[in-house]
């Protein structure tokens, strides 16, 4: 039998990056456009998440936690082998394989005629996620709520020993920093709770304020969101720059000099070539029409969407 | 001039992606270095982790008078890892998790990690961490699997695992990531040290957005200490557990993977010059800086091209 030799690790290293870079500027080639070589390229990255998450789900979660469970006395049985092993113990074998088919009626969700039996493992699933969210919330939350109860006055000691303990007789003096955080975070509560308060019209002047004040500190608080969602998304541009300069340049290096430069050159050669392949069928192209049951194809038909 | 700056706010968006993307390719070879200042959830991550090492040492030095005594041991602390992160958060988790193994593989604190309901990825990007964080530092290649770290590999269904790793850990996770079994002690002598979740010394999770049923399922019911790592999208919303005392520690992002490796730098190695560029988040520290300031160079335009707008629409 012939055995499939692995590629030497620098050849490896090469294709990894190619592939790699591949990827990237195919998928933010949707920056400028919307185009096949993303949708395609999409499409098996999604393929292969896939592919790949089976097999892992099967080997770490589901052969430990039910296959090997279920199939778990087989090994005190010294002859007879499936047969006898479900003889022996049957309950065991029994429970864990009911189990498995009632977690198996899941797929049927894609079965229009079998839908009714995915209901069963969804029930179960709701029941369990129903109770046991009093206990979720109530714990999560019980702490926070406490602490939002805090003094508009805020003391601290005035000297303390390296330990940290007050030094005797110290007194206590207001913490003017404390207390003016304290006051900002019981007067945004307020705010807030008032502008969500929809029991009554806000028509009174003073209510309207604290409402409005309200719907400012929403409004910064959506900024706050906002900015910490570009921090994210530039982080993930950075990362895949990061890979291009640190992986993808340095890797044909390992080969030389020489073909590190052949390769520079035929990667540029490559999109240079594929920019103008793009650019010749961009503008040569014939203007599709949008396509769907409801688009309207001919004049009369664009004129009566408009009418309705 | 008015209807120039008008103009500013009809600039095609491609322009700003390339603004965007030159800007944070820029650093990549320029050399370039930012003050790295580091921020209080930060530090206190920081100190939950070394506050774990400071409780082993107090428990061993305890054994030795204990074994004098012909009394039983205490097992030391161990501190466990829920890395379920993928491909989609890999800049901002991959440099937290990165500085988080440094500092125990560094302090010797037995570290065990796994992925709930985790991305497939997330086991192999864990062994690839530590791989790389060998290669790049020396001093720490004696650090072996399964006695100084373990890989769990992937497990499933929050909240019940939660309950029921709290209970028998050993009993949601039967093997690692490569198929060994957990109560194979001579190949995993680690997991001798965890029967359940009294053994652990800190719970850290580290993803795009951290499993928040760690508070009321672990935190709230069994007191054990518990910190983030998320993204910075994620922060907003979970900030809300540090004043409340639920967390003791959040690393927010990229900027919190820079801050974490400043300080195994300054506190473990005493040592601020190499700080730079050393973990992956301080890789990209600087970019991000640069990218930020083209964002907010943007917002201004936009928004002076807004008033230019409005103020032309009433010139008539």
């Amino acid at each position: 039998m012939q055995v499939i030799q692995p590629m030497p690790e620098a050849t490896q290293v090469l294709v990894k990056a190619w592939v790699g870079a591949v990827i990237i500027l195919s998928i933010y080639s949707f920056l400028y456009n919307d185009n096949k070589l993303y949708r395609m390229v999409l499409n098996a990255c999604i393929g292969i998440t896939f592919g790949y998450g089976l097999i892992i789900t099967w080997k770490q979660v589901l052969g430990p936690l039910w296959w090997d469970v279920m199939w778990g006395n087989m090994a005190q049985i010294k002859h007879g082998g499936v047969i006898a092993c479900i003889g022996a113990y049957p309950l065991p074998f029994l429970y864990w394989l009911f189990l498995g088919i009632i977690g198996s009626f899941w797929y049927f969700q894609s079965s229009r005629r079998y839908l009714w039996l995915a209901r069963i493992p969804i029930g179960i699933m709701l029941g369990a996620n129903a109770g046991i969210i009093f206990k979720q919330q109530l714990l999560q939350n019980r702490d926070q709520i406490i602490d939002s109860a805090r003094p508009l006055l805020a003391t601290g000691v005035n000297g303390t020993w390296p330990s940290g303990q007050p030094w005797m007789g110290s007194g206590m003096h207001i913490d003017i920093w404390q207390s003016v955080s304290n006051l900002i975070f019981v007067v945004g509560i307020a705010a807030v709770m008032v502008y969500f308060f929809f029991s009554f019209d806000h028509t009174n002047p003073t209510v309207k304020r604290t409402a409005g004040l309200g719907r400012w500190l929403l409004m910064l608080c959506f900024g706050g969101f906002f900015g910490n969602t570009i921090m994210t998304r530039m982080a993930v541009l950075l990362q895949n720059i990061e890979f291009m300069n640190n992986e993808w340049a340095p890797a044909p290096i390992a080969f030389g000099h020489r073909f590190s430069v052949a390769s520079g050159w035929v990667g540029l050669g490559l999109l240079v070539v594929g920019g103008l392949i793009y650019t010749i069928w961009y503008l040569l192209r014939k203007p599709t029409k949008p396509s769907g049951p409801d688009t309207p194809q001919t004049e009369e038909e664009l004129g009566a969407a408009v009418t309705r | 001039m008015l209807d120039f700056l008008a103009r500013l706010q009809t600039i095609d968006r491609r322009w700003i992606y390339l603004f965007v993307a030159v800007a944070c390719a820029l650093p990549f070879y320029v050399n370039t270095e930012v003050k790295v200042y580091v921020f209080p959830e930060t530090q206190m991550f920081f100190d939950s982790v070394q506050a774990v090492k400071t409780e082993n040492d107090r428990i061993a030095a305890n054994n030795v008078k204990l074994a004098a005594q012909n009394k039983p041991t205490v097992r030391e602390k161990v501190i466990l890892l829920d890395s379920p992160w993928g491909p989609g958060s890999l800049a901002e988790n991959k440099g937290q998790d990165e500085a988080v193994f440094e500092h125990c593989l560094r302090e010797r604190i037995p570290l065990i990690i796994m992925a709930l309901d985790g991305d497939v990825n997330a086991p192999r990007y864990i062994d690839d961490i530590i791989e790389n964080l060998q290669k790049r530092c020396p001093e720490l290649r004696d650090r072996k699997y399964g006695v100084d770290w373990v890989n769990l590999g992937i497990t499933k269904t929050d909240w019940m695992a939660m309950m029921q790793m709290a209970k028998d850990f050993k009993k949601q996770l039967k093997q690692d990531s490569k198929g060994t079994s957990t109560t194979d002690y001579e190949k995993l002598p680690i997991m001798k040290k965890i029967d359940n979740i009294n053994d652990v010394g800190l719970l850290i999770c580290i993803n795009g957005w951290p499993n928040e049923n760690y508070v009321p399922f672990i935190h709230q019911q069994y007191g054990t200490k518990l910190a983030f790592g998320g993204c910075g999208m994620s922060s907003t919303y979970l900030y809300r557990f540090i004043p409340s005392g639920q967390i003791c520690g959040f690393l927010v992002s990229t900027r919190a993977a820079a801050e974490y490796d400043t300080l195994i730098h300054r506190e473990l190695l005493h040592d601020e010059t190499t700080a730079i560029h050393a973990n992956y988040g301080s890789k990209l520290i600087v970019p991000l800086a640069y990218g930020h300031l083209v964002i907010i160079l943007a917002i201004v335009l936009g928004n002076i091209g807004y008033f230019a707008t409005q103020r032309k629409r009433r010139a008539g």
